[in-house]
């Protein structure tokens, strides 16, 4: 269901529907999922909608910008580097593309939303939270529930460390998909005790997948190339 | 006259030259005046460019307040490089103003006090920032949003709409509330959730704490307190305390309350209204025989109401 599609369709997928039809010289878009149904008259003689997953961080409404995974605790060993696979959830954005013009029309998602506070109450940050179980080997999630997100933490300190939880930003958060899976690629750098670097990583999971269309883009200076991070600095436990 | 000498054009009476180079306030000529308002024409034209191009920057990537504040420090500054600009056109001697205004600047100073004082406290607040445009505050018995922050007064709205000007010194010197300062903050229901004493409690608070873990909007960590408070005289109080987003929490603290209430009694968890048993000393004696069944409801069959008869604009009524 996920892709590129034309003006008139319709996919059906459990109690998820969306429709696209022609009355005349506009466009009808239906969208139901549950007991919520979403209609939006369109203007357009022609386009392409795309259907993909899109950053988690839309729902109910724009509230913070940072997604915190809370995880199993994990204790890893002085500059050890391991790779893990966590779960997100996932939000699937429907947008209308002309020419180089994208424009989101809806965001949708089958998994409940829920917000937590990374630091203290004063100058922590809002973060959308969700709890994964820690997988060694790739998952095979639904990918109309769940991504997975592939995470490398290297422990950069002469001690040990735990990790219960990985927090990132919006920007730079790069999604790949296809029919059957939505993927991430994270690093966590971790600096010392309580402060760690998180970063995406451009780049699919397996070959074939197709990247999604970033809703939070950040502007890249020319000759940098370096990631966008997000510095964890109130502990990672 | 020699037209030939440029400098005899010059000084010759009733030329353009010669009147402009005349001066005619002071040292100041036509001809300075020309140029002030030159000057300023372009500083004005400059402060609107560099405003909506910092607009048109920044406005995708800087908070509003934060822009707002950057734009009013620049249009200050520009402004203020305009005055020094300005001011040898006007042959204003600065040194003289030193040595002659110091009489006149304390005077000044004291017929300008509250406005001094404002500009003062403006120029704090911009920098102090205990409030951000979009902030929700109190002051006083007022909570309102700040619309602007400007240098001699605030500009806020309140929750009904209106329009309150607070010059800035009575805002610096207040005591401000930033409702929104803090990323989270906590609300609790402070008459609290009544129970019967027959029900169980610990079901009561699982049945809450469900109810609230299925709200976005109130935070995982720090997670809510539900605990039993008191043992009052008719119920068993059970107190709910929340953190959320404070942009969020008004929206879950009234939604929250009757969802709970509904699912309580859903699971036969009923909030029982005050109650007060009486023991009298003596047994009282009623003769219930006596007491006679109330009549029964008797049915009344649906009568139409009759349509009154509308008199039509130039007739009288029929009295």
């Amino acid at each position: 269901m996920y892709g590129r599609y034309g003006y008139q369709f319709c996919v059906e997928k459990g109690d998820l529907k969306v429709c696209f039809s022609k009355d005349e010289d506009f466009i009808r878009y239906f969208r139901s999922l549950g007991d919520k149904t979403v209609e939006r008259i369109v203007a357009s003689e022609s386009g392409t909608v795309y259907i993909n997953p899109v950053e988690p961080l839309n729902l109910p409404d724009e509230v913070t910008r940072f997604l915190e995974i809370r995880f199993e605790p994990i204790l890893i060993e002085p500059e050890a580097v391991r790779q893990i696979y966590l779960t997100f959830p996932i939000e699937i954005g429907v947008f209308l593309g002309k020419s180089d013009a994208i424009q989101l029309i809806d965001v949708f998602s089958r998994m409940p939303q829920k917000y937590s506070l990374y630091g203290p109450t004063d100058t922590g940050v809002i973060t959308r939270y969700y709890w994964s179980a820690v997988y060694l080997h790739r998952p095979s999630p639904d990918p109309w529930y769940e991504g997975v997100l592939e995470l490398t933490m290297h422990n950069t300190t002469k001690g040990w460390i735990e990790v219960s939880r990985v927090v990132f930003e919006n920007y730079g958060m790069k999604i790949y998909f296809d029919q059957e899976l939505v993927s991430m690629k994270a690093h966590m750098q971790i600096i010392k005790h309580t402060i760690a670097e998180t970063s995406f990583i451009d780049k699919p999971m397996r070959e074939g997948m197709q990247k999604s269309i970033e809703l939070y883009y950040s502007r890249k200076i020319p000759g940098v190339e370096r990631a966008i991070s997000y510095t964890m600095e109130e502990g990672m436990s | 006259m020699d037209i030939s000498d440029p400098e005899t054009i010059f000084r010759s009476e009733g030329t353009i030259l010669h009147l402009l180079t005349t001066p005619v306030i002071g040292e100041t000529t036509p001809l300075d005046l020309v140029w002030v308002l030159i000057i300023f024409i372009f500083a004005l034209t400059l402060i609107r460019v560099v405003r909506i191009q910092l607009k048109r920057s920044f406005g995708d990537r800087v908070p509003k307040s934060d822009l707002d504040f950057m734009t009013t420090i620049v249009t200050y500054l520009l402004y203020l490089a305009t005055f020094l600009v300005i001011l040898p056109y006007l042959h204003f001697d600065l040194s003289g103003l030193f040595v002659a205004g110091g009489i006149i600047a304390l005077a000044l100073a004291f017929a300008t006090q509250n406005i001094v004082s404002n500009l003062v406290s403006g120029l704090f607040l911009m920098f102090e920032r205990p409030i951000k445009i979009g902030d929700n505050i109190s002051i006083g018995s007022m909570t309102a949003t700040v619309q602007n922050i400007q240098i001699m007064s605030t500009i806020v709205r309140t929750f009904d709409g209106i329009y309150v000007r607070i010059p800035n010194s009575r805002l610096f010197t207040s005591d401000i509330t930033n409702l929104v300062i803090h990323p989270a903050r906590r609300f609790e229901y402070t008459i609290g959730i009544r129970i019967r004493y027959r029900d169980d409690a610990g079901k009561a608070i699982s049945i809450i704490r469900d109810m609230i873990d299925k709200q976005p909007y109130a935070l995982k960590s720090p997670g809510p307190s539900v605990y039993v408070d008191k043992l009052d005289s008719s119920s068993v109080n059970i107190v709910v305390k929340i953190w959320a987003p404070s942009l969020y929490w008004w929206g879950l603290r009234t939604e929250l309350l009757w969802r709970l209430k509904v699912e309580l009694e859903k699971n036969g968890i009923q909030i029982p209204f005050p109650q007060q048993e009486v023991w009298f000393n003596n047994i009282l004696k009623a003769d219930m025989k006596s007491v006679k069944e109330p009549p029964p409801i008797r049915e009344i069959p649906f009568q139409p109401i009759e349509k009154e008869e509308k008199t039509k604009p130039g007739e009288t009524h029929g009295w």
